[in-house]
């Protein structure tokens, strides 16, 4: 087993990567950026290295400074978590070069399965449906309007690098093509340093469902049953829930079947997540996978009871799976709120700023996975996620309920969140019949967020006003 | 700092009614038979934990109210016959509205009137007992009442069974006026006769015992007992605050500042009243005539811290002041002590039913070798705190009548009276002589002289002047070798004859205070060494001698 790992990442994955690294004895180096010196992965780290700037490109995504410090303190494997360096094939090409262990797929695979119209072609291959749609890159606007045409608007234009929703755009009619195919390109290659796209059917108001896949470098796949990630705003999951209550079990195994001949079409290694849209005829199609931990992975840890980073760790080091897939079982249902540090009723302007205190909810079941602490500044450099708030129950409507009491326990008090959405949400009449899809939020907004204001936590300057 | 709970408290009620999809949960109220609160304290406990506390509050110790019925289970054994005549109505002034009160009581209450009379067994021991119930018009004391005290005494006497009464009285019946007033002397009178035809008669005061009540039946027991916290007076606070407008002090009235004015016996828990009115029952009711001590009783044996060096070798040649050193030895064995060795069931009695109750003379009721008897004994405290408290050994005027008292009772029941005395005299001060000393002393002497009942005294360090002598005018007058009697302290001697303190060697060899020298001069019957050797035998052999000559 590996001696030391160095954790390429911050905030709450830093830490909970951390976590599970001193639980297998294995020593942690954190790196940081300037910005980051009080950040709680740093604060907790025995060894902690800063590698740049507050700006990512210049510290978290500063693969040269970050390797060296690895090099530097005899690591012997580097842990990207989500986002970052996790998606980064050159990274991981360098990694394996400087004769570390990249903890995730090789970056052939994250290349194969990142370029997203490779990836299309390769689930066409391995018989895992994906949406109607181009073949492969859309090599010119002519082709674009071609293939558009034939499958009939709405459409997609995604960039074939992309991921989180950047370089995606919405087409609905021929009118808007032009600009929103040379829209995606700009930020496609801004982005990602690519600007290819490629175009797909818009399956309208999808859910959002995923299958937590682990390989082993035998060759083994198993997946950790689903999850539904359909409440989200602006391409962006805000609750999670595992399992979904609206596939019936045929559907459930038949997708099941389909993750793994996903990644079994490549020399798949690790963690990952296969992602599907479900439209309301029960129809499902690939989208994509994601070739790292994710977010939402403690509530499939919850139900599981597998420690997912701990596998990941193992199975880079070379070991087996720890379970096949008939000994894969679900226990009860697990719900995930995201709390982020912005102000749902001002259009979601983040909020970042000083936590002056806060109370977390506990007891039996609850998890919270988060970084902050009282005093702690949050940055604005970085994404506004302040805490994860997860729960167990016996059963979806148990889950639901001990949500809401987590979080009518919590308090952040300093900086604005979006946790009274996130109440008001739980007594939405879709979210309690489990029957939204990733529109459903945002179609909701309005109405959610009278009651928000409710639940609102009033930062001081709101009580001030009162006062006065 | 933020108020963060109350803030999300307001919001998650708002919240609450937002989402609630159930009504409200209404309001309940306590049900009546669940919870009962203590009156004092506050605190409230289930009727469960009332029962099994006997209804006294497990966080206070408030002894609370009981009716009749709940009163007597706790006392009497089973199968007590109630012996009432049936109450009936009456109004002797024609009070208006009296009727309507009275059946509202007769209704609501498990009394028929404010006193109820059974006879049965107390750890059976025969005996009547009486229970009064403020439930009933406050206890109070009408012309019913009167005629079954009476009556209940009549019976007594008859049937020579002791009476025990359970007083809780607001005092007169106003709704009966002076015919109330009138039950004050009739049931007096009738106490009177009782206990004057050999009765015994215990009343127990329980929460409230006053007014007209206390002025009569209730302060003239043989032995007054009492539960603690009891409200004991004649005047109450209201009556006080009206008439005089004086607010009384914190703790006034109760039994525990009635106890240390002298007028109760003893307080005793609830839970221990059975036990206790037992203990009593069975020393005013032994069959036994003489004194015969058992194995049990000859097995009691006592660590004496005996000095074997002084007792074999050096007393021959001790000197007088010696001795007088020697008694005077803190160490030394104390009355309580002597009393401990020779008797059983020991049941103090406290107070002189006039001033208070002086701790420094002790005195009850004990058997010796089975036989009732009752002892007088005097205490010196065993270290600093409890000889300051004790006056070093030195009596007021209170603690001789209280001698006195409990040897008038003694001489009643027909008694052998016991007293062990170690005191360097009565208490010289202005108190003292203010409460009559020299009366008390007197009294004592002139009252025990003629005491038929066999009396013994037993000298076990110094008795000192009349103090001493106050406590030893009996049949026959035992000492311990090592203890002294004199006039008064070789020290006074010795300033009153040469003026001159330092003489006090002389003065004791020549005051002649030795216990030897008290036999020698007729004044000491029998000499015992300090570890008592024979003392018990002797003591045995002496007063069952005098029960056979008086009875004579």
């Amino acid at each position: 087993m590996f001696r030391k790992i160095l954790i390429a990442n911050r905030g709450e994955i830093a830490v909970r990567i951390m976590r599970s690294c001193r639980e297998m004895g294995i020593e942690t180096v954190m790196v940081y950026s300037t910005a980051d010196k009080n950040a709680l992965h740093v604060q907790l780290a025995k060894e902690a290295y800063c590698i740049g700037g507050p700006a990512p490109k210049d510290s978290y995504l500063n693969m040269q400074a970050i390797l060296t410090v690895a090099l530097a303190t005899g690591c012997e494997a580097i842990h990207p978590g989500y986002g970052l360096l996790s998606e980064n094939a050159d990274f991981a090409n360098m990694v394996e070069a400087a004769g570390l262990k990249f903890i995730g797929p090789s970056g052939e695979m994250i290349d194969a399965l990142g370029d997203k119209a490779n990836a299309r072609r390769l689930m066409i291959e391995a018989g895992v449906p994906v949406p109607p749609g181009s073949d492969g890159v859309l090599t010119d606007l002519q082709y674009t309007f071609e293939i558009a045409d034939q499958i009939g608007y709405p459409v997609l234009i995604k960039a074939s690098a992309g991921g989180g929703g950047r370089g995606m755009r919405r087409v609905d009619s021929a009118e808007q093509m032009p600009q929103a195919f040379n829209e995606a390109t700009l930020e496609a290659k801004s982005a990602f340093g690519d600007g290819s796209l490629y175009l797909e059917k818009l399956i309208e108001n999808p859910k959002h469902i995923e299958f937590q896949i682990l390989a082993d470098q035998q060759g083994n796949v198993i997946h950790l049953g689903d999850r539904d990630c359909s409440w989200q705003r602006r391409k962006q999951k805000i609750i999670e829930e595992t399992p979904c209550a609206r596939l019936s079990d045929d559907l459930r195994i038949k997708m099941g079947e389909a993750a793994i001949r996903a990644i079994k079409s490549v020399d798949y290694e690790g963690a990952g997540t296969v992602e599907f849209v479900l439209d309301n005829q029960q129809n499902f199609y690939f989208i994509e996978v994601n070739t790292r931990i994710q977010v939402e992975h403690p509530i499939t840890e919850m139900v599981t009871g597998i420690d997912i980073v701990r596998e990941q760790i193992r199975i880079a080091n070379g070991a087996g799976l720890p379970i096949n897939q008939d000994e894969m079982q679900i226990r009860g249902h697990a719900i995930e709120c995201r709390i982020n540090a912005e102000k749902p009723s001002d259009n979601f302007r983040p909020s970042p700023g000083k936590i002056n205190n806060y109370i977390m909810p506990g007891g039996r079941s609850v998890r919270i996975d988060s970084a902050i602490y009282p005093g702690y500044e949050i940055s604005p450099f970085y994404d506004s996620m302040v805490a994860k708030i997860i729960v167990h129950g016996n059963n979806r409507s148990h889950a639901i309920r001990r949500m809401r009491r987590c979080l009518e326990e919590l308090i952040i008090d300093g900086i604005e969140t979006n946790a009274a959405l996130l109440y008001v949400s739980l007594f939405d009449q879709s979210m309690i019949r489990g029957a939204y899809n990733t529109s459903t939020l945002e179609n909701n907004l309005d109405e959610l967020l009278k009651y928000e204001n409710v639940f609102h936590f009033p930062t001081d300057a709101e009580i001030n006003v009162e006062e006065n | 700092m933020k108020d963060f709970f109350n803030i999300r408290r307001t919001q998650l009620e708002q919240m609450d009614k937002l989402t609630r999809l159930r009504a409200p949960a209404k309001k309940k109220e306590i049900p009546a038979n669940v919870f009962t609160a203590c009156p004092k304290c506050g605190k409230s406990f289930t009727h469960q934990v009332w029962d099994e506390n006997l209804y006294v509050c497990p966080e206070c110790n408030k002894h609370l109210r009981l009716g009749v019925k709940a009163r007597l289970n706790l006392i009497m054994d089973a199968d007590y016959e109630f012996i009432d005549e049936p109450a009936e109505f009456r109004n002797p002034i024609d009070f208006p509205g009296y009727e309507e009160k009275w059946y509202k009581a007769y209704d609501n209450t498990d009394a028929d009137e404010a006193i109820m009379f059974v006879k049965g067994n107390i750890s059976q021991q025969s005996c009547i007992v009486g229970v009064m119930d403020t439930n009933f018009l406050m206890g109070s004391l009408g012309s019913i009442v009167g005629e079954r005290i009476i009556k209940a005494l009549d019976l007594a006497t008859r049937e020579r069974l002791p009476v025990i009464i359970f007083t809780a009285s607001g005092g007169a019946r106003m709704q009966e006026a002076i015919i109330s007033l009138m039950q004050m002397r009739y049931v007096s009178d009738a106490v009177g006769k009782f206990q004057r035809a050999g009765g015994l008669y215990i009343t127990v005061m329980t929460d409230p015992t006053t007014g007209g009540v206390t002025a009569s039946y209730a302060s003239l027991g043989n032995i007054i007992l009492t539960e603690p916290g009891t409200l004991i007076a004649f005047a109450g606070p209201r009556v006080i605050r009206d008439t005089i407008k004086q607010e009384l002090p914190e703790g006034f009235q109760t039994a525990e500042h009635l106890e240390k004015r002298g007028f109760i016996d003893r307080i005793i828990e609830r839970k221990d009243m059975k036990k206790s009115l037992t203990e009593l029952l069975k020393l005013h009711n032994s069959k036994q005539i003489k004194v015969e001590f058992s194995d049990a009783d000859l097995e009691k044996t006592m660590c004496l811290k005996v000095d074997t060096k002084s007792s074999e070798q050096e007393l021959d040649g001790l000197t007088a002041f010696g001795r007088v050193k020697k008694a005077r030895d803190p160490d030394r064995i104390s009355p309580k002590q002597v009393l401990e060795f020779l008797c059983s069931d020991i049941f103090e009695l406290r107070g002189d039913r006039l001033y208070g109750d002086d701790r420094t003379i002790c005195g009850g009721l004990a058997t010796l070798g089975g036989l009732p008897i009752t002892y007088i004994y005097t205490q010196k405290g065993d270290d600093l705190e409890s000889r300051i408290k004790l006056n070093f050994g030195m009596p007021h005027p209170e603690g001789y009548r209280k001698a006195r008292r409990l040897m008038q009772e003694a001489e009643i029941f027909g008694r052998p009276i016991l007293t062990i005395i170690d005191t360097p005299g009565a208490y010289p001060g202005i108190g003292s002589e203010n409460r009559g000393m020299g009366e008390a002393l007197a009294q004592n002497l002139r009252f025990m002289s003629a005491l038929k009942t066999p009396t013994i005294a037993l000298i076990t360090g110094e008795a000192g002047s009349g103090g001493a002598i106050a406590l030893a005018c009996t049949d026959k007058l035992f000492m311990l070798e090592n203890a002294v009697y004199t006039i008064l302290s070789p020290e006074g001697f010795a300033t009153i004859l040469w003026k001159d303190v330092s003489k006090v060697e002389e003065a004791s060899a020549n005051m002649r205070l030795t216990a030897q020298d008290m036999h020698d001069l007729k004044v000491c019957d029998q000499i015992f060494p300090d570890d008592l050797t024979g003392l018990r035998e002797a003591i045995a052999n002496t007063f069952n001698r005098l029960i056979e000559e008086k009875a004579n």
